[in-house]
């Protein structure tokens, strides 16, 4: 019975010393783009590189828990100190040309979402005085935007906009709850539009049904969806971002209040160490060329795409490294490109700079989109020299090829990019083509081919013939 | 090989007679070679058609396919419905060995085979507007798969068409029953298996650890 023991004992030590040690991948931070189809990152060339890092300190007192970060058309920074219930405006390196406070009789409080229209006229979402404030220039405060008076809506409403975006038309559009409302010049209010559909969830229907009332309180503390911030592109379209959604995260709103941005969901459910998470997008900017950056703030990563809704990187991260966010709070889009974003918790602003890679696929969408494939085209071949496995630029070299009636060629780059259903139709015009040129071809193998499927099915008659027969007598001859 | 077409042959043509001839067979190891090699064959169509087949209309893409689980799903439904169609007849008064439940199934199963290739090599010349022409023909040869399936059980046992329906209802519980087993074996050990495996890790570490 010892020696049993010492068996057994010798024996797993033993199992246990050559079982393998099973490592725990390394975060790793690199740019990537997510494929549609299997949603696994394949990661590209770095596509951006902070270039800069702004902080300010201005009459002693440095940025405080800043939320709201605004690029106008000359490139001035406008940045919401929110914790010092303040505006400040700068240039792009970080000089300070302007603060503003509100009026001495009513200072700003809690200044949040920030718009600055093209004659340079700021507005601000003063959360906390229940407002938006209209902002001349010069800083001086013109107008007021609150106290709406409407049956609408209701007696409990309370207007506390956190942010802010104004039409070329005069309309002013904020957030409240699963709508985007609006109000017009006169500070009347003009209705929601966007209204997030809430679908059916089989959960909550589980639990509306069998759940008391005390059961129902505990389970449902999830939060309703809602939007989170919105901007205005230069072509009057609304982007939207919302949180406690599983889908459509980022919406595009056109003038007559539609969706138009590809549908389904968006960001990551799981974060770098694979922990589930439900992607939380805090701000998103538009450049000139229609690019959409999204920032999601639990990842600290910026997801960029075109107007399409195609990924074009990823980059960010949550971390304490140079391009690593603690609380990203706000993203902004200069007009070259460079993209900044506001640190709520590190106080500072990081200066993204493109990459030659990512400036070549940006300019590729933008030909394209512009209808001129051939250049498109060639740039797309730039960015396949630098990435051969970059998918975007196979489906853009597939669109130039199709415009030009290549379909074998098409069909050969939609294939690399995984593209089917471009893939499908080039090879219908191609499959046209081939079926116009060979009639006479394919007339002979449809023969050939049935005359074989013919002959083969006599032959496997004659084949069971003899254990049909076999049987059949067996049974007494009958069949 | 010959004994294999021509039985097989028939099972497309005559089932009946095919499934008899079955019940007639004696040479217990043959038949277990005979389900063994139409077993493979299942397996490479499904590898070739998972090769040959057009792109749009592929279920799958070849650099995503997993070899192991693609044997899994061919034969874990098959053994599974054969042991649940053995347990389940033995118990309903059939008359069939564990033998000839294994080679009837993989004998039900040549609709698989003469379609499956042929299917995916004619779709190269089908794009997504065809899609429905080509899953017809699969929903097609299911039907015909399941049909056979539901003879065998009915001709090899001597069932009436009604208790027949009954038994083939009843092993398909059966099948999902042992699934269920098995998903909460699995769910039951799983954190034993992973204590197991930190423990291991653990010991490992303090050992080797310490120089």
């Amino acid at each position: 019975m010892k020696q049993f023991y010492r068996i057994v004992t010798i024996t797993i030590g033993f199992l246990i010393l050559c079982l393998p040690i099973v490592e725990t991948a390394e975060a790793a931070g690199y740019d990537y783009v997510i494929d549609p189809d299997t949603g696994r990152r394949v990661s590209i060339p770095l596509t951006y590189s902070v270039a800069d890092v702004l902080t300010y300190e201005v009459d002693g007192k440095p940025l405080n828990q800043g939320c709201s970060l605004y690029i106008d058309h000359q490139g001035l920074l406008y940045i919401s100190d929110t914790g010092n219930n303040r505006i400040i405006k700068s240039e792009k390196d970080g000089h300070v040309l302007d603060v503003y406070t509100g009026t001495p009789e009513k200072p700003f409080h809690q200044p949040m979402g920030l718009f600055v229209d093209a004659d340079g006229d700021l507005y601000v979402a003063d959360k906390g005085n229940h407002r938006i404030v209209h902002l001349s220039p010069e800083g001086r405060v013109v107008e007021e935007f609150g106290n709406l008076e409407s049956s609408l809506l209701g007696k409990e409403f309370v207007f506390e906009p956190a942010n802010v975006c104004v039409s070329s038309t005069g309309y002013l559009y904020t957030t409240k709850g699963h709508s985007i409302m609006t109000i017009d010049a006169n500070n009347d209010f003009r209705g929601y539009v966007g209204s997030i559909e809430i679908g059916f969830d089989l959960k909550r229907a589980f639990v509306r049904m069998f759940a008391t009332e005390k059961q129902r309180g505990r389970i449902s503390r999830d939060m309703p969806p809602s939007y989170s911030n919105l901007t205005i592109a230069n072509d009057g379209t609304i982007f939207a971002t919302s949180v406690n959604t599983p889908s459509n995260q980022i919406i595009a709103l056109n003038s007559v209040g539609k969706d138009t941005f590809r549908q389904g969901a968006y960001g990551e459910t799981t974060d770098e160490t694979g922990n589930r998470i439900v992607p939380y997008f805090v701000d998103i900017a538009v450049d000139h060329n229609g690019m959409v950056n999204a920032l999601e703030q639990k990842t600290g990563k910026v997801y960029q795409f075109d107007r399409e809704g195609n990924m074009t990187t990823v980059f960010g991260g949550a971390g304490n490294k140079l391009g690593q966010f603690k609380v990203a709070s706000s993203i902004a889009v200069d007009g070259d490109g460079a993209i900044y974003i506001l640190d709520y918790d590190r106080n500072n602003i990081q200066v993204f700079q493109p990459t030659q890679f990512i400036r070549t696929v940006q300019d590729a969408i933008h030909h394209h989109n512009e209808g001129k494939y051939d250049q498109a085209k060639v740039l797309w071949s730039d960015v396949l020299k630098i990435d051969a496995n970059y998918s975007l630029a196979h489906k853009g070299i597939g669109k130039a090829l199709m415009k030009e009636k290549k379909w074998a060629e098409a069909m050969e780059e939609y294939k690399e990019a995984g593209e089917m259903k471009g893939y499908s139709a080039a090879f219908d015009e191609y499959r046209m083509d081939f079926v116009r040129t060979k009639f006479g071809l394919i007339l002979l193998g449809i023969t050939v081919i049935v005359t074989a499927c013919w002959f083969a099915i006599k032959k496997s008659r004659q084949v069971t013939r003899t254990l049909v027969d076999k049987y059949t007598k067996w049974q007494g001859g009958v069949g | 090989m010959m004994k294999i077409l021509s039985t097989g042959l028939a099972t497309l043509m005559h089932p009946i007679v095919s499934f008899e001839s079955i019940l007639e067979d004696k040479g217990k190891w043959q038949s277990y070679m005979e389900t063994a090699v139409l077993l493979l064959l299942v397996i490479l169509s499904r590898i070739g058609s998972i090769y040959w087949t057009h792109a749009p209309l592929a279920s799958i893409r070849p650099d995503r396919a997993n070899l192991i689980v693609e044997i899994a799903k061919i034969l874990v439904p098959f053994f599974t419905w054969g042991m649940a169609y053995y347990g389940v007849t033995s118990i309903m008064d059939g008359e069939t060995t564990l033998c000839e439940v294994l080679v009837s199934s993989a004998y039900s199963l040549t609709p698989y085979l003469i379609f499956t290739i042929p299917m995916s090599l004619l779709s190269n010349v089908m794009s997504t507007s065809e899609a429905g022409v080509y899953s017809f023909v699969f929903t097609f040869m299911w039907v015909w798969i399941v049909f056979l399936y539901f003879l065998s059980l009915k001709e090899m046992n001597d069932y009436t068409f009604g208790k027949a329906i009954g038994v083939f209802l009843l092993v398909l519980c059966t099948m999902i029953l042992i699934w269920a087993i098995a998903v909460l074996f699995y769910v039951l050990t799983n954190n034993l298996w992973s204590f197991l495996k930190d423990l291991q890790l653990e010991l490992r570490l303090l050992w080797l650890g310490r120089k």
